[in-house]
């Protein structure tokens, strides 16, 4: 018990150290926390009546991001498979990344469901027990129970790791070996049981197409690496964190893969929809065309499908996946791509045109924007205060001094832009951790 | 790990996490009914004789604190018109709260279609309301048990206990249900409960001049509202998603959604 | 169906109180006609005798104790709900007298020259 106490005394007093960037990172972080709470306490006080949400369309861009972040979320995965399961070194090194970003994003994802609800402040009601979760019957239940599940795991791995690269143990293979592999299919689960949430609505055509959840399941892998890897390149040039150039290639070949999935299958949807050219149809030519004049959303979904076939040619042509630069922007491509299709795209052209045929367009109000700009940086927060503890640790950097109580901490300095250079960063000086 | 390894420790990791499953149990939804079948409260609408007056939403949304000028109501009336040269309107500006007191269509934002006496088909009236499926959509998806189909049939919702995620209002395929504003629940017809079970109509029923709208126990056979539902050529509304509604239409036109 | 729910809330609903009496098509007038008997039965024998009370007169709420009076709406909009004349003959509607309201008296309240309990033309003030 002491010894955890230490771990975390320890852990607080990294994250109080840093370079001035990390500093001006961190203070912005909190600015936009700021902003973001203040238009939360705002529309808590007047109702969701501050949102443009409608009867008409009664899941906007709150949902959207949560859909979104679970893409994100579930994408460890392509990490953990080939680090624990097939024990591939170079991805294996930095696997534990992954699951920290798991983490934030479902802390993200937990964050816009609660700003989605008119009584936020009933959210025990979901709790077993204490209140009453309507399992099995509701999917929206299951979605709460794999959610939680899944973030207990990565955060149970990803904690027990470190925590004993802390204090300098092996960490218990036979202990975290099961629980990772039951955060293969808590992944999978996470995805497939969001998709269901709209898939299992048949009064929604344009959801209730069982090719939903693979389609989601696919977008997922190319929306999350494109993430991780912005975040692994940025950690490579900015602290000490060593990635290999190899693993780096691997994720971005997967994402070539998955990319052609996800256009594959969105293809064979839209064949169906329109060469059928059925009632339901309607939802697709609103997105896709626009119907009867109202075409809010037809110049983003372009935008998207330009993304996502230019960074699927990126990344399939060695050359320029192998190019930092392309595969740069590449990964902004996706990400942007895949954020606009699998958030405004999917989720608002499922409520227009209405069960009553009935538009309404839909789209944020400031307050939406203000409050999804501060969950944004809430889990951007929460993740680089994790990098912050987790990456010392994974370089030997942070770990408990020789006295087995104090913690020795041998960087300093984070968020620092480190020379290609071996041997030239200026190495701070080890400062022993007061008691 | 080699590969057989892992596929061992994946079925373990499988069996172990199917074990509490086991233990859920179902609730047969048919033992519920049975416990009750007294009362099954069904609606009636003849379309034929609705005039579009709008005094059925007016009532409801007195009777039942539904904000008059905010743009949500338990029950409302669509005008359904057709063009002789082959074009269809429909509108319901405000549900009907103020019945229809103008004969163009009302495109919303402001538009109004003009059209002219001449070319008027057909044209006729829909009042709709919450059908209080035998199989409901919406109590299905609720993730907190919150909204729930009474022993009587009524779908109601515990405002108490909802925590307003807005599922069941996706999930309805009528949208009867809506955000309450003020309230910030969701909410919808209750075939007004608390007047059923003081032995009084509904307030719409109440309210109607025409006899447009009535109510019945359609497990009463000498009813005569379920007498109606046996023998006349009665429709429902979508009855393709299953949901087995309970508000029965005389007069239903094929485009009436 | 799925009853999984907090049964006291069934009682919470059942217990709200009523606004409405039962004056409509059904029970025809009965509740006002227990005190304004002659009167509801003369009005009631008219054209307007299928319109329940309470849609010009107002909820009866616990009348007569609160309210004492009721508050009448003799509006032209409510008038205007039925009498508005719309060109659709293959609806109910037909049946109805229609004006339109952007020529026929405009400003004027209906009540000033129509009887609204004996709404027949001969019936006119």
């Amino acid at each position: 018990m002491k010894n955890i106490w230490n771990f975390f005394a320890g852990t607080l007093l990294l994250i109080s150290k840093g370079s001035k960037a990390y500093y001006c990172w961190v203070l912005l972080l909190l600015v936009l926390m700021a902003i973001g709470a203040s238009a939360f306490l705002r529309q808590f006080d007047q109702g969701l009546i501050v949102t443009n949400m409608q009867d008409q369309v009664s899941w906007g861009f709150y949902i959207s991001n949560f859909t979104f972040m679970v893409g994100v979320a579930a994408a460890a995965v392509l990490l953990v498979i080939p680090a624990y399961v097939y024990e591939w070194g170079p991805i294996k090194e930095f696997a534990v990344l992954g699951e920290l970003l798991a983490v934030s994003a479902i802390v993200m994802c937990m964050l816009f469901v609660t700003v989605d609800i008119g009584h936020p402040e009933r959210f025990w009601h979901l709790i077993p027990k204490l209140g009453r979760l309507n399992f099995p019957q509701s999917l929206l239940a299951w979605d709460v129970v794999v959610l939680n599940t899944y973030l207990a795991l990565n955060l149970t791995i990803s904690i027990y790791i470190l925590y004993n690269l802390y204090y300098k143990r092996e960490p218990n293979h036979n202990f975290y070996t099961p629980l990772v592999l039951l955060s293969i299919p808590s992944a999978i689960s996470i995805h497939t049981v969001t998709a269901f949430l709209y898939n299992g609505l048949g009064a929604r055509p344009f959801w209730n197409s069982s090719i939903l959840v693979p389609r989601f399941l696919a977008s997922a892998f190319c929306s999350g690496p494109a993430f991780m890897l912005l975040i692994f390149l940025l950690v490579r040039k900015y602290t000490k964190f060593k990635i290999k150039d190899e693993a780096i290639q691997k994720v971005a070949e997967i994402m070539a893969y998955a990319m052609f999935i996800n256009l594959l299958l969105l293809g064979a949807e839209i064949f169906k929809e329109y060469y059928t050219d059925s009632i339901h149809l309607n939802s697709f030519q609103y997105l896709f065309q626009g119907l009867h004049g109202h075409s809010a959303l037809v110049p983003y979904i372009w935008t998207a499908m330009a993304f996502n076939v230019t960074a699927f040619f990126l990344f399939l042509v060695p050359s320029t996946r192998k190019n930092t630069i392309t595969l740069v922007i590449g990964c902004v491509l996706v990400f942007v791509g895949v954020y606009i299709e699998k958030g405004m795209g999917l989720v608002i052209p499922g409520f227009i045109p209405d069960t009553l045929h009935e538009i309404y367009e839909y789209s944020p109000s400031n307050t939406e924007l203000m409050l999804a700009m501060g969950i944004w940086a809430t889990g951007l927060f929460v993740y680089t205060m994790l990098l912050r503890v987790a990456i010392p640790i994974l370089n030997g950097d942070f770990h408990v001094a020789d006295d087995g109580v104090s913690s020795y901490i041998g960087d300093d300095l984070f968020i620092v832009r480190q020379d290609d250079a071996e041997g030239e960063t200026v190495v701070a000086e080890p400062v022993p951790a007061r008691e | 790990m080699e590969r057989r390894d892992f596929l061992k420790k994946c079925i373990m990791v499988i069996a172990g996490a199917s074990v509490p499953l086991s233990a859920l149990t179902l609730v047969d939804p048919k033992k519920v009914l049975a416990a009750n079948p007294s009362i099954q409260w069904a609606f009636l609408v003849d379309t034929t004789k609705c005039v579009g007056c709008g005094f059925c939403v007016k009532a409801c949304k007195t009777e039942n604190d539904i904000p008059l000028n905010a743009n949500v109501t338990r029950t409302w009336v669509e005008r359904y018109v057709y063009t002789k040269d082959d074009r269809r309107y429909v509108d319901s500006p405000k549900g009907a709260l103020d019945g229809y007191t103008d004969a163009r269509i009302d495109l919303g934002k402001g538009e109004f279609k003009e059209i002219d006496k001449d070319n008027v088909g057909k044209a006729f009236f829909v009042p709709k309301l919450c059908n209080h499926c035998a199989s409901p959509a919406c109590t299905q998806v609720c993730p907190v048990g919150a909204t729930y189909k009474a022993d009587n049939g009524v779908v109601l919702v515990d405002r108490k206990w909802c925590i307003g995620c807005g599922y069941c209002i996706m999930a309805c395929p009528y949208a009867a249900r809506f955000f309450h504003p003020v309230l910030k629940v969701a909410d919808k017809c209750t075939f007004c409960y608390h007047r059923l079970s003081k032995g009084l109509d509904s307030a719409c029923v109440n309210a109607c001049p025409f006899g447009a709208r009535k109510m019945g126990n359609i497990h009463d056979k000498n009813d005569p509202i379920t007498q109606i539902i046996m023998n006349e050529r009665v429709g429902v509304l979508k009855d393709e998603f299953g949901t087995k509604p309970q508000a029965f239409y005389i007069g239903l036109a094929q485009e009436v959604r | 169906m799925y009853s999984y729910h907090r049964k006291s809330n069934e009682a919470e609903w059942a217990n709200q109180p009523a606004k409405y009496g039962t004056t409509g098509r059904e029970k025809l007038h009965e509740f006002c006609a227990e005190c304004h008997g002659d009167v509801v039965k003369i009005r009631t024998e008219k054209l307007h005798g299928t319109i329940p009370c309470e849609n010009c007169h107002g909820p009866v709420l616990n009348h007569p104790e609160k309210p004492e009076k009721l508050d009448v709406d003799r509006s032209r909009e409510l008038c205007l709900r039925c009498h508005t004349n719309l060109p659709y003959t293959t609806s109910e509607r037909k049946r109805i007298p229609g004006i339109d309201p952007k020529t026929h008296n405009t400003g004027a309240v209906c009540v000033s020259c129509h009887n609204p309990h004996n709404p027949s033309l001969e019936g006119m003030k």
